[in-house]
């Protein structure tokens, strides 16, 4: 288990050796395979030497590239206009066909690499051609130009690299075209504004992503975004539900809209057929709505407790969606803000450490108790594997 | 999506660029290929440090055209501009049918009871910038640029009679 050169095993060939003796326990690699894949893997791994001098050599490259930065910063106004420009178009272009060329070769990550860069060089561009001539205009309309190009770079690519960039500019242009319409304050002077424009935008993108399985670079970019953006409304919900507000929708078409999103998105998730992701589905709906239009007529005990006992049940059917999709991070992340909720609620209500300390012990006494039961009885249901 | 389809996007990808930033900056230089203006500014920013390196100005015309606009008027609101001692002002609000030599069009929105010339901020280096903050505006303070169809496009911003677009 060690190296040439006498040092304690990695931890990466730790985990193989542990893999390979638990295949070859359940018989499914012999000892003449397992010493084959471990030769393999030791022919193939890097040598100490090579790594020092390739972070050496990233190291001074990268010192070049912002030292040529730097000096072209220092001498900006003395450089000409036309150079200026026709040196960032040359670039550009040459960014595309070195992509071209990557890409009829099959490396894939290097022409993406190079769009992604492109996408970069684009929105400077813009700026260069507004300072060039002195123009000034509304923000948004730069980045949704970008956002056109990025959107078409991302549209030749398998990945979700240049998808991820593209919907980041479509997304900020929109911002940036809400605050330029002065609508961001009026939708943000509405308490329900954090709460119907991310999870308005969230669920769209959801839907989106569900739709564009033909290109898997979008099919896999848009969930994450709009995950994000409904999680942003999530715990603006979670605020609404901590203390009485009005319960009067201020912004009533939005959340109109907002409701009409959630209703085709439960409909997706019923579709599925997936009970978990269904179940985790309504309850997000429930909290989120209902944080949208949280009463006051609703005692500020009731309304904790009520937005308490959501808040844990969203994150337990989340936590049970995740471990049925295969994710043990976000298995763990749900649970891990139940706890963090449980906390929240014995300081929001007992305000007082000691008592906090004494109910979280039994607090957690009773969820050890809640996962040991939920182990046996997984243990007893399950049939046990056939023998070989 | 097959290679020759990805390869059709990359190559419109290369004729986007030359077409929409070669036009961009070809329509730019026409527009100030014209007859080299003056207009007066007056207080300013010197710099808004949000928007980089950016001197901030109001035109002179600006105020003038917001005294002359009528109220619920036709939109785009177009203006006439003459020549009083070496520098333009607003002269007077053009009705729909009307027309002079010198046409000013404002870019503001419809909904909109102010005007925008779409000229308010001029690139000046860094060094410069700190000499530009302690001048106040003045006969000698302007903006020269072209008027093509009724839009400013700006050349070079003069401060106490020093152009800031030339070298320092």
């Amino acid at each position: 288990m060690h190296d040439l050169i006498g040092c304690p095993a990695s931890v990466g060939r730790v985990k193989l050796e542990k893999k390979l003796e638990a295949w070859r326990a359940a018989g499914l690699l012999t000892e003449a395979q397992a010493a084959a894949i471990r030769a393999h893997e030791q022919a193939h791994q890097g040598h100490a030497g090579r790594w020092v001098a390739s972070g050496l050599g990233a190291v001074g490259g990268l010192a070049i590239v912002i030292g040529i930065i730097s000096i072209i910063s220092a001498n900006w106004s003395e450089i000409p206009a036309a150079l200026k420009i026709g040196a960032l178009l040359a670039t550009m272009i040459g960014a595309l066909v070195l992509a071209l060329r990557f890409a009829a070769q099959g490396r894939t990550l290097v022409r993406d690499l190079l769009l992604l860069g492109h996408d970069g060089l684009v929105l400077a561009m813009i700026g260069l051609v507004a300072q060039t001539f002195h123009l000034h205009g509304a923000p948004w309309r730069g980045l949704a130009l970008a956002a056109v190009f990025a959107v078409v770079a991302a549209a030749q690519s398998e990945g979700a690299l240049l998808s991820h960039v593209a919907i980041g500019y479509v997304l900020g242009s929109f911002w940036m075209f809400l605050d330029h319409a002065d609508l961001l304050r009026r939708y943000f002077a509405s308490e329900q504004g954090f709460i119907v424009l991310p999870g308005s935008v969230g669920l769209v993108l959801l839907l989106a992503g569900g739709r564009l399985r033909g290109h898997a670079g979008a099919a896999a970019a848009l969930p994450k975004w709009g995950a994000a953006l409904v999680s942003v409304a999530v715990f603006a919900a979670a605020w609404r539900w901590s203390e009485p507000h009005s319960g009067r929708a201020a912004l009533p078409t939005l959340f109109a809209l907002l409701a009409a999103l959630t209703a085709l998105y439960l409909v997706e998730l019923a579709l599925s057929r997936r009970r978990a992701r269904i179940v985790a589905g309504a309850l997000v709906a429930a909290f989120v709505l209902g944080g949208a239009i949280v009463s006051r007529s609703l005692g500020e005990g009731t309304l904790r407790v009520t937005g308490f006992v959501l808040f844990c049940a969203m994150c337990g059917a989340l936590a049970m969606a995740a471990a049925e999709a295969g994710s043990r991070r976000l298995t763990n992340l749900f649970t891990l803000l139940i706890a963090a909720r449980i906390l929240v609620l014995y300081l929001e209500l007992v305000r007082n450490l000691m008592t906090t300390g004494f109910g979280l012990i039994l607090t957690g006494l009773v969820f050890c108790a809640v996962a040991y039961g939920w182990w046996r009885l997984r243990a007893v249901v399950a049939p046990a594997p056939e023998p070989r | 999506m097959s290679p020759s389809a990805r390869r059709a996007l990359l190559l419109a990808l290369v004729a986007a660029d030359l077409l929409v930033f070669g036009g961009w900056i070809g329509v730019e230089q026409f527009a100030r290929k014209g007859a080299q203006l003056r207009l007066p500014v007056e207080g300013y920013d010197p710099r808004d440090l949000l928007s980089g390196h950016y001197v901030r100005f109001r035109l002179v015309a600006v105020r003038e055209a917001e005294a002359l606009l009528p109220p619920g008027g036709p939109r785009p609101a177009r203006f006439c501009l003459e020549d009083r001692g070496g520098l333009l002002h607003v002269s007077r609000h053009l009705g729909d049918g009307e027309d002079c030599k010198l046409v000013l069009t404002s870019t503001a929105p419809a909904a909109s009871r102010g005007v925008d010339f779409g000229v308010d901020r001029f690139y000046v280096d860094e060094r410069k910038a700190a000499s530009v903050a302690s001048v106040a505006a003045g006969p000698q303070t302007y903006v020269v640029g072209a008027i093509a169809a009724g839009r400013l496009a700006i050349v070079d911003l003069v401060v106490n009679g020093r152009s800031l677009a030339r070298g320092p």
